[in-house]
């Protein structure tokens, strides 16, 4: 049998009745969003039913406001909020991504201890209780003691409207006798309060240590600018005013008349039924209204007659409001505060400047936060916006009656209907907006393991076989209608005659050309702008860069600059996790120049890649650059400009390609469109370095090597690279090392750190979710021949194959026999170390390393240490 | 306790007698005053006397031969701030509200012994017993005590000229710490205000007004607080006061 319910008259009978409604919550808790709905449609219909005994009760009760604006306000509160949440999901799922892998679930948040204000003290009761009903929560309501009669009654409408819809007992409750033992016990033990009332309740909601949501007082500043329809804006301030005798929050308080339209406006307000107050009866009516800074209980609510009467005032029987003009909006003027009553202040403003410095002041007299009006001409959008931007409060209502407007959906169909209207942190509220079911809802977000979408990016053409490249040129005339084409390329290869080839071509196709040939190994910024000079005078429309990395990296910068002067590196270097989410937009390339690559050694990839580095000579800072803007728009792969290669750069690019592609298939953004290329390139550099290298005529290893850098080229444009590049920059860097050989003398100590099974931390990426590179080696390593028992022994079958190339091809086994200077090397290892760590590539790696990691792996390098397991 | 021959009565209370004795003041209290009212006053005092502020300092509490508790303390030569108004011309009164002022603050920037009483539990207390008031009007200032939360200043709760003695040795001492708390020192000026309004109803106005520019307070922030401090003071039931203090409550409520 149901326990009887307890009466809450008492600090132990709340505690035990709080008991017994946990009890009903839970239960209530577990109720479908059908079942629920039914619960809120009988209640909401309930309260419709009971509107005028309500408000009846509420006036005579209270003895404030009018039984018919109350009628409206009752009707409102249940009519309104339920047609807004009718169809709210409010119960268990109620978004769902399944594709993003995202589930929003709704869950009660317990029992809401409500504190209802003598202003409205029926409707505000109504709504509360019904946005607990729809949300599952229980709900005790601590009415004022002013109110409380009809204030218990509201609820009791509407609890048992509930309990007959199927409703547990004990959901919704009241406090029989208040007082301020019972509601700050009350706040104590609630899950959250939903407090509506004075300053002093609500900062005792705030400070009880529960989750409030606490509204404040207004003083709403109503400007009417000379653009405004004066019939329209006067009456809907009266319409506004007099609504319930003034008592709704958001109501005007003070009325600011542009000088201009003032006698007009004027004219209207008395034609309407306002009375002017004049010489001492302005202040004696203000002193009557405000006592001690604060609004005189006795009059608040109260018709314009009766204020008058009270003050000593004579007036027309027929007055509907009392309007004193005042000058001040200081708060030592009793009209500039907030009234709740019939009486409304009136102020000149010069110009509309001086109307928003005085609604400004205004609403900071006491009514931050909450509502501010204007009737403006709403074309006149700079006016709008001006006075939106001047305003601290929540809600802006224009050429609105701020009584119905401000709680929504009577004059504006998207603002929220609702009579909790939060003021934001201005009125020390913790909600801004117009209070709801979302406020009293806690939701879980389930979001469940998704893998990031990947990607694959590449130049538009890549042309490659020996002889090509006259060919693929044709089209910059025969495809592209190119007339002007400028050559980037540096003195040696220029000296050698490559670009002859290239002239000759473009004269044959009536391709007007200049060339810059002054790119430096490790091009500069001062290098670059030299090159771009020379661009600007000659306005190309497309350009061609052929060389080494250098060359092409120069010729991507000069691109960049040419097309967008405007851009700094400083943004463009800044380092990100993830390409697609990083802070900088870079600038759309291509739209005046077309970029060819063409290289002329087998190691950068920079045909194909969307990087570029380049130094400020001054400064020594080095800008490493990455946007796919900067993958060229044509590559052109062709093996007769590889073929006079020296022996030392067939090494140091051979072993670079080899490194690019083990790093790109190991790196945590691996996907099947760069494992094919990176496995194939691999395979390529272990067939044929050996033989370019040892016989630079060999066309066939020529031509595979060739292959195999753009190959790896692709890759790493898309699966990026790791930790092992990172190292080998600030080899580079600090002892000068070539960067292909700075990577090989790392190389296999790298790839051990890499394949440990039991890493520090390892990278972070959603696809690469368990330490497993080793067994990523073992499948390059079987790829490329190599065979063993178990991962294991493939991977160090596979190290030693490497060892071998690298032997084959002159690399050093150590840093040290690089010729670093120890001491030297000693001295910067922490910079070098902690700079590493934080170059780009690292990011993509599949162990995350630590610094004091980094620092190891390079004194092993450096002295030839024996590897230890790099696991902790 | 017994009181020499030489003890003078110098000022009689409905609830106490205040006698000159010798080098020692002594309050006798009636026999209905409570104990604990009497150690509470002179926890008070000892605990104020462990700060910078001067004060007479408490020598003894004990029962007289009737039963009736005494609380004894230093005789301070010197005459009361009250007696200085009292024969004060215009600029006199001026220059003494100043030194009155100026000290009130010194004393609110004091750091509260943590122990001392709160104000806000005090006045909420002080307002509950106050059955004259509308129960309804009571629960909206009760309410407003909430706002008292987190401030720490000393506040007096009685802090009045007659209470401050100009010593011989030109030091100003603060007696009666009866009332003192940890509290919103705004709330301490609006009980001087509401003191003044009915002891030195001249006094009240131009005390407002120079805590106010004094102390960078809006006379609003004060105001906010007269009626709740006004309601408290009732609970003293001091007649005089009675009918002025119930003028401050007067249509007071917390509305949204």
């Amino acid at each position: 049998m149901a326990e009887k319910p307890i009466v809450i008259d008492s600090v132990e009978a709340l505690n035990a009745r709080m008991k017994q409604m946990r009890a009903a919550q839970a239960v209530f808790a577990t109720f479908t969003q059908e079942q629920v709905d039914k619960i809120f449609y009988e209640a909401a219909l309930a309260a419709n039913k009971a509107r005028i005994p309500l408000a009846k009760m509420a006036v005579e009760e209270t003895g404030m406001g009018l039984v018919e604006d109350k009628v409206i306000k009752n009707n409102y509160a249940a009519e309104y909020i339920y047609n807004t949440y009718k169809d709210t999901k409010t119960c268990g799922i109620v978004e769902q991504n399944v594709a993003g892998g995202l589930t929003k679930i709704a869950e009660p948040i317990g029992i809401v201890a409500a504190v209802i204000p003598t202003t409205n003290p029926t409707s505000t009761a109504i709504f509360k209780c019904l946005i607990c009903l729809k949300t599952r929560n229980a709900i005790i309501i601590s009415p004022h003691p002013r109110a409380k009669g009809c204030t218990i009654e509201a609820a009791r409408i509407v609890r048992d409207a509930a309990i007959a819809a199927g409703c547990p007992e004990g959901i919704i409750d009241w406090v029989e006798r208040p007082s301020l033992d019972l509601t700050s016990e009350l706040m104590h033990t609630a899950d959250i309060i939903l407090a509506t009332g004075g300053p002093g309740m609500v900062s005792a909601a705030y400070s009880s240590g529960k989750p409030a949501l606490g509204v404040g007082p207004g003083n709403n500043p109503a400007i009417i600018d000379d653009s405004a329809d004066i019939k329209m804006a006067v009456n809907s301030i009266m319409q506004s005013k007099v609504f319930d005798y003034g008592m709704i929050c958001a109501t005007e308080q003070n009325v600011i008349v542009l000088d201009k339209v003032y006698d007009e406006v004027k004219a209207e307000f008395a034609k309407r039924g306002c009375f002017f107050l004049e010489g001492d009866d302005i202040a004696k009516v203000g002193n009557t209204v405000i006592v001690n800074g604060g609004v005189n209980a006795k009059m608040v609510g109260k018709p314009a007659t009766f204020i008058a009467k009270a003050a000593g005032v004579e007036v027309p029987s027929s007055t509907k409001v009392l309007i004193g003009e005042v000058t001040s909006v200081e708060p030592s003027e009793p009209w500039a505060h907030e009234k709740l009553t019939t009486i409304l202040g009136m102020y000149r403003a010069k110009d509309f400047d001086d109307a928003l410095a005085k609604a400004s002041r205004l609403v900071a007299d006491g009514g931050y936060g909450h509502t501010a009006s204007l009737f403006v001409n709403a074309n006149d959008r700079d006016k709008v916006a001006r006075h939106a931007d001047a305003m601290k409060t929540c809600r802006i209502l224009i050429n609105t009656p701020a009584a119905q407007g401000g709680i929504g959906d009577i004059y504006n169909f998207l603002l929220t209907p609702s009579l909790t209207l939060g003021c934001g942190s201005w009125g020390g509220n913790s909600v801004c907006g117009n209070v709801g079911v979302q406020n009293l809802l806690n939701f879980k977000y389930v979001a469940e393991r998704r893998e990031n979408m990947l990607w694959f990016r590449t130049p538009e053409k890549v042309f490659f076989k020996k002889g090509c490249m006259p060919v693929a040129l044709r089209e910059l005339k025969d495809v592209y209608n190119k007339k002007r084409c400028f050559i980037v390329t540096d003195t040696f290869l220029y000296k050698s005659g490559f670009t002859k080839k290239i002239e000759a071509e473009l004269d044959e196709l009536g391709i007007a050309h200049s060339s810059f040939w002054d790119v430096t190994p490790d091009p500069t910024l001062q290098c670059a702008q030299q090159g771009l000079r020379q661009m600007r005078s000659f306005e190309p429309d497309c350009m061609i860069a052929i060389g080494g990395g250098s060359a092409m990296d120069c010729g991507k910068i000069m691109w960049m600059m040419y097309e967008h002067p405007e851009a700094r590196f400083e943004d463009m270097a800044v380092d990100f996790m993830d390409i697609r989410k990083r802070v900088y937009t870079f600038p759309k390339l291509g739209e005046k120049v077309f970029f060819v690559a063409i290289p002329t050694s087998s190691g950068t990839g920079s045909e194909v890649t969307p990087f570029a580095i380049i130094t400020d000579a001054d400064t020594g800072v080095k800008w490493p650059i990455a946007d796919y803007e900067l993958l060229p728009n044509m590559a052109i792969v062709d093996t007769d400009n590889m073929m006079t290669q020296p022996k030392s750069l067939t090494s140091a690019s051979g072993v670079d390609v080899l490194t690019h592609a083990l790093e790109s298939f190991v790196s945590i953004m691996a996907s099947d469109f760069t494992d094919g290329l990176a496995l194939r390139a691999m395979k390529l550099v272990f067939d044929y370095l050996p033989r370019a290298y040892d016989t630079p005529d060999d066309v066939e290893a020529r031509d595979h090597m060739a292959n195999a850098s753009c190959l790896a080229g692709m890759a790493f444009a898309n699966a990026f690279l790791g930790v092992n590049h990172s190292m080998a920059h600030k080899l580079g860097a600090w002892h000068h090392i070539p960067h292909g050989w700075a990577n090989a003398v790392i190389l296999t100590r790298v790839m051990r750190y890499n394949s440990a099974e039991r890493p520090t931390r390892m990278g972070t990426f959603p696809q690469y979710d368990h330490p497993h590179t080793l067994a990523r080696y073992a499948e390059a390593a079987r790829f490329c021949g190599v065979t063993g028992d178990d991962d294991a022994e493939v991977f160090e079958k596979f190290l030693v194959k490497i060892t071998e190339l690298l032997d084959h091809v002159g690399v050093h086994r150590t840093i040290a026999e690089y010729g670093v200077d120890e001491t030297y090397f000693l001295d910067h290892l922490d910079e070098m170390s902690e700079q590493a760590f934080n170059d780009q590539c690292t990011g993509a790696n599949p162990r995350y390393p630590l610094i004091p990691e980094i620092r190891e792996l390079y004194l092993d390098a450096y002295y030839g240490r024996e590897p230890s397991t790099y696991e902790d | 306790m017994k009181l020499s021959e030489n003890a003078v009565a110098i000022k009689r209370r409905h609830n106490k007698v205040v006698y000159h004795d010798g080098d020692r003041i002594v309050k006798v209290f009636n026999s209905t005053k409570p104990a604990a009212d009497v150690f509470n006053e002179a926890l008070n005092l000892s605990r104020i006397q462990d700060t910078e502020i001067l004060v007479p300092k408490i020598l003894e509490v004990s029962q007289m031969g009737d039963g009736a508790w005494a609380l004894s303390t230093e005789y301070i030569p010197g005459i009361t701030l009250g007696e200085l108004f009292d024969k004060a011309d215009e600029a006199e009164t001026a220059r003494l509200l100043d030194i009155f002022i100026d000290l009130q603050v010194k004393i609110m920037n004091t750091e509260a012994p943590t122990l001392l009483n709160k104000q806000r539990n005090k006045l909420a207390g002080m307002i509950g017993r106050v059955k004259e008031i509308d129960p309804s009007t009571r629960y909206d200032l009760q309410m407003r005590t909430d706002r008292m939360r987190g401030k720490h200043n000393i506040c007096h709760g009685d802090f009045s000229p007659s209470n401050v003695i100009v010593g011989e040795d030109g030091n100003l001492y603060v007696c009666d710490w009866t009332h003192v708390t940890r509290g919103l020192d705004a709330a301490d000026a609006a009980t001087t205000y509401c003191i003044l309004k009915s002891s030195r109803p001249a006094l009240a106005d131009a005390y407002l007004d120079a805590y106010s520019k004094k102390t960078d307070t809006p006379k609003q922030v004060i105001d906010y607080w007269v009626p709740v401090v006004a309601a408290a003071e009732l609970a003293r039931g001091r007649e005089r006061e009675h009918d002025i203090l119930l003028t401050f409550i007067e249509g007071v409520a917390d509305y949204e």
